[in-house]
């Protein structure tokens, strides 16, 4: 059975635009030989996120989720494929709290850097995406994947990253005087400007604020944040490293090595503006990086892949043997194979459900519950809650949505037709009284106790 | 010269006018006399309200607990509060602790601590909880000092991250909300059934985008087996030392590890489990049960 490597397609010159997938394109590179695996460049839709990249297809069995794949392959029923074969019982620890380590020091950073940073979002990141992504896929995931990273690094505080600096400093160079409006103009409507505003960032840089107003600007009194924050990953890693070839013995590969690559490889080959990341590992941690670079060597052969090639192998239409001999014309060594059910018809109808879950409200009411119960077998008592039931809200709450429907029902029909002429009152006999209760007419029986009350009151 | 001369004529007469006649602000003569027939009367000052702080020569901690657990020192049921409790035991500083909820923190999550000072009429700033180990080792007479072993930080992110997604999983959106859930975070709060479900349905989707924030669903069996690959992790680096990494005293640590291990084992916690699948994963670690034991009859009696 071949087994079906789902992953995010490539990236910055590496298999997958994603950390995680970038580590089991590179677990299944080194360990399954290459007829039994197939790689797959797939989306992750919003609707139905049900298997998360990377995830992998075996038979029926569907794994999603690096380590879940790595347990999975290490159990497969019938030839197991484990990296990690003759690790001691310590270093089966270790690589279970390093692996923990890296994907929640790793992540944030990698956040920051290429999802958070307005500057390398713009110029890096995104046109990244637009190179794997179906034109109409553009415009919700790689929105939906900044708004994911910023959710997930606000605790750190360093949204001061998240500014547009270009229109920031356009903006503060152009509200001096009328010349400078004319360059804004200009440069607004495409035209090329001749003044020093071209390149507003070299030239206004601590310009007239002194070093202290230089140090607060954003970006540099974040980046005594951010190297605190790379430290923190970096140090205990090349502790780890130690004079190792790799990270947890001397002679052989594990999955925490094709982690660790991942993660660093994701840290420092992208084309970023901002690079603080790779300053940071090339000046304090040459053991890492130089380690890096032989991972990629080992576990990748080296291969700088190209996002277009993986775009027209994932595209074929044509069959295996095709796919074949295009990949080797292109020099492909990892096995790209095409998405198997891509019809125009799959693909119009993904493309129209992936925007109207977009949609605002309806896209919340359309949202798939993310959450998975599974059923307790040894429940031994349903605790009863204090709190109303959903029933006794439900009633409440349908009682009062017809309370306000009927209300605002007969105002808009008492607009529609205003009362002509004096406003009248009338006793009704108590016999009568509930004669006259018409949709229309209700507003006679609100009138009534007080009609009631004139006459008693006579 | 003349328009000098001139502004040097005109400026007496404005200054002048409002002496003679007494100003804008100048009390009436009549109201003046009829204030002036009121006696001045200073109240003794009010008593303090019985909740004000009474101990004021002790540090104090505010933590999540019931009203008797807090008088008594008892274990506090939210992990993070618990943590720093244990710490500070462990590092023999004297402190009082006190039941309270979020909207009471400056930082707006508990717990924090309010040091102790001489003098009332200048309080120290609260500690929050973020640097309430900066201020234990200046304030502690014995401070314990933390291994310096390279694997500490990658241990504590198992603690951090996947102990604690399967914790806010098996309290907040499984069987155990309305057993251990409600009647420790909602019912005190408020007696208004409305503001009691509005409080539910905040915890249980902030619980859910907290997790979801990792990954695109929520799959209790996933985030069960992590928690138990770091259980036995935890197990393995213990071993058969008295506490974590092979220290003399127990530090920090220890006190985040016991504040899960202590809530999962502690059987009455709220009213008792329900979903026991968490709970089960540490009590097949014998280690783990151990340690737990071990500060929990040092340390709270």
């Amino acid at each position: 059975m071949v087994l079906e490597l789902h992953v995010w397609g490539p990236a910055f010159g590496l298999p997958s635009i994603d950390a995680d997938c970038i580590a089991a394109v590179a677990y299944f590179h080194h360990t399954v030989p290459p007829p039994q695996w197939i790689l797959v460049a797939d989306i992750q839709t919003s609707v139905g996120p049900q298997y998360e990249c990377p995830f992998l297809i075996d038979g029926n069995a569907r794994i999603s989720g690096f380590s879940a794949i790595i347990s999975y392959l290490r159990k497969h029923p019938s030839r197991p494929y484990d990296i990690d074969y003759g690790l001691s019982q310590e270093q089966q620890t270790d690589r279970t709290a390093f692996t923990s380590f890296i994907q929640t020091t790793a992540n944030p950073l990698i956040d920051l850097s290429l999802y958070v940073s307005s500057d390398n979002y713009s110029s890096a990141t995104s046109s990244a995406y637009t190179a794997i992504l179906p034109w109409y896929a553009n415009y919700t995931i790689p929105p939906a994947r900044r708004d994911l990273a910023r959710a997930r690094t606000a605790h750190l505080g360093l949204s001061s990253l998240d500014v547009h600096a270009a229109r920031q400093d356009g903006s503060q160079s152009g509200s001096g005087s009328l010349g400078s409006e004319f360059e804004g103009a200009k440069r607004a409507s495409g035209l090329p400007t001749d003044s020093r505003l071209t390149n507003p960032k070299m030239l206004s840089m601590g310009r007239g604020k002194g070093v202290q107003g230089l140090l607060s600007s954003p970006i540099y009194a974040a980046r005594f944040r951010l190297d605190a924050l790379t430290n923190d990953l970096l140090e205990p890693l090349s502790d780890l490293l130690g004079r190792k070839k790799y990270l947890l013995r001397e002679d052989r590969a594990s999955s925490l090595d094709c982690l660790a690559f991942a993660y660093l490889a994701l840290m420092f080959y992208p084309p970023v503006p901002q690079a603080w990341l790779r300053e940071v590992m090339t000046t304090k941690y040459p053991r890492i990086t130089k380690y890096m670079g032989r991972m990629r060597e080992e576990l990748l052969s080296s291969e700088v892949v190209s996002a277009a090639d993986v775009w027209f192998i994932s595209s074929h239409n044509g069959t295996d043997a095709e796919v074949e001999r295009a990949r080797h014309q292109r020099g492909m060594h990892l096995p790209w194979r095409p998405k198997s059910d891509q019809t125009r018809l799959s693909t119009s109808v993904f493309a129209i459900r992936e925007t109207i879950s977009n949609l605002p409200l309806i896209g919340s009411v359309l949202q798939s519950n993310a959450l998975i119960h599974t059923s307790v077998s040894k429940r031994t008592r349903k605790p009863t809650s204090a709190l109303p039931s959903p029933l006794f809200i439900n009633v409440v709450f349908t009682f009062s949505t017809a309370l306000i429907a009927a209300f605002s029902g007969m105002a808009i029909h008492h607009r529609n037709s205003p009362r002509q002429g004096d406003l009248i009152f009338r006793a009704l006999r108590p016999s009568l009284g509930f004669e006259g209760f018409e949709a229309g007419n209700i507003l006679s029986v609100l009138a009534g106790p007080y009609a009631r009350m004139s006459t008693n009151g006579v | 010269m003349p328009p000098e001369h001139q502004a040097g004529d005109e400026s007496p007469g404005p200054v002048q006018r409002p002496r003679t006649s007494g100003g804008i602000f100048a009390v009436p003569a009549p109201i003046k006399r009829l204030f002036d027939q009121f006696p001045l009367v200073t109240y003794p000052a009010n008593d303090l309200p019985l909740r004000a702080p009474q101990n004021r020569d002790r540090h104090v901690l505010y933590i999540f607990a019931t009203a008797d657990g807090a008088e008594s020192g008892a274990p506090s049921y939210n992990p993070a509060c618990l943590k720093w409790q244990t710490y500070l035991k462990f590092c023999n500083v004297d402190f009082a602790t006190v039941s309270s909820s979020n909207h009471a923190s400056p930082s707006g999550s508990l717990p924090f601590l309010l040091p102790s000072s001489a003098d009332i009429s200048k309080s120290a700033p609260p500690v929050p909880s973020g640097k309430l180990q900066r201020w234990t080792a200046n304030a502690s007479a014995s401070p314990v000092e933390e291994p310096s072993d390279l694997r500490y930080e990658a241990y504590l992110s198992l603690l951090d991250h996947r102990i604690r997604r399967a914790w806010l999983y098996s309290v907040y959106l499984s069987d155990n909300f309305t057993a251990i859930a409600e009647p420790l975070y909602i019912l005190p709060t408020s007696r208004n059934p409305l503001v009691r479900l509005t409080i539910a349905h905040e915890l249980r989707s902030a619980a859910e985008k907290e997790l979801l924030k990792f990954s695109a669903v929520i799959d209790p069996d996933f985030l069960y087996a992590e928690a138990d690959e770091a259980f036995a992790a935890l197990e393995s680096v213990l071993g058969s030392d008295k506490w974590f990494f092979e220290a003399k005293r127990p530090g920090l640590f220890d006190a985040s590890v016991f504040a899960y291990t202590h809530l999962l084992i502690d059987e009455s916690l709220g009213n008792g489990w329900v979903d026991e699948r968490l709970r089960d994963l540490v009590l097949r670690r014998k280690g783990m049960v151990t340690h737990r034991n071990k500060i929990l009859t040092t340390f709270f009696k």
